[in-house]
């Protein structure tokens, strides 16, 4: 799929407690402050937090299943999982530069209004 | 606390996962939790074999993972993992750092088929004060 430079790309993403307990199993990444409210206080978050992997995970979905070469990404804020509902995640993707055989595309992931990481990837353009 | 000790223990050392092969059932488990396709197997998947040395060195220096604060992550892929493949995961520990919210811990995983390196991750964790 073709995809010019300065093109945007957006998605938006629900995580829940249910899917952070799916998460951890998949992964094995079973750190409590994903899973256990009290554990996560602790650990001075407000809440039960995401994984970092599963941020960077979902948003280097909105490439598809083009070859990744190279990923560098900042967890900049943890994204609070509420007890009950979701929380919304929004991954926006730009491509910076395509040198005919690769794109340089820079990611962000928004959790209201505030960037909670940042993903510098290089990939195949197809 | 984040001590001495820990870095003592961890300081340049190097850790080897069990062969493992990869399985498609436990591929699509992970790429059905981030909501994405599991062919070809998602590109953060190694961190599944990362995460389970990280255990390992951490409790060697008698720590867990409970409250490590996971700050930045980096891979390089070099070959596509698929489904099968027998897959071995090398850690080593590169840097640490005391700072005032704990310790700062840069690792080097490189994910490994027949000795040929798949995916190189390279991650920076941090292990709070007072929790090891």
């Amino acid at each position: 799929m073709i995809w010019d430079v300065g093109q945007v790309r957006e998605r938006v993403i629900r995580l829940d407690r249910a899917g952070c307990v799916r998460y951890a199993d998949a992964s094995g990444d079973h750190n409590p402050i994903h899973l256990d409210e009290r554990a996560a206080q602790r650990a001075g978050f407000e809440s039960v937090v995401g994984h970092g992997m599963w941020t960077m995970g979902v948003a280097l979905g909105i490439l598809g299943p083009r070859r990744l070469r190279v990923a560098r990404c900042t967890f900049v804020a943890p994204v609070p999982i509420p007890a009950t509902g979701h929380a919304e995640v929004t991954v926006r993707a730009t491509v910076k530069s395509d040198d005919g055989d690769a794109l340089d595309v820079g990611i962000e992931v928004f959790h209201q209004q505030a960037c909670v990481a940042k993903i510098e990837v290089r990939c195949d353009r197809a | 606390m984040p001590s001495p000790d820990l870095s003592a223990a961890l300081a340049g050392r190097v850790w080897a996962g069990e062969p493992t092969r990869v399985c498609a059932k436990a591929v699509q488990a992970f790429a059905d939790a981030l909501g994405v396709d599991g062919d070809p197997v998602p590109p953060t998947w190694p961190i599944t074999l990362v995460t389970s040395l990280w255990e390992q060195m951490l409790a060697e220096a008698g720590a867990t993972l409970e409250g490590v604060v996971h700050a930045q992550q980096a891979f390089e892929w070099h070959r596509r993992i698929l489904v099968g493949d027998e897959v071995q995961a090398r850690l080593r520990v590169d840097r640490l750092r005391e700072r005032e919210d704990g310790l700062w811990l840069w690792t080097t995983a490189v994910v490994a088929r027949a000795e040929e390196p798949c995916v190189t991750s390279t991650s920076l964790l941090i292990v709070p004060r007072g929790r090891s």
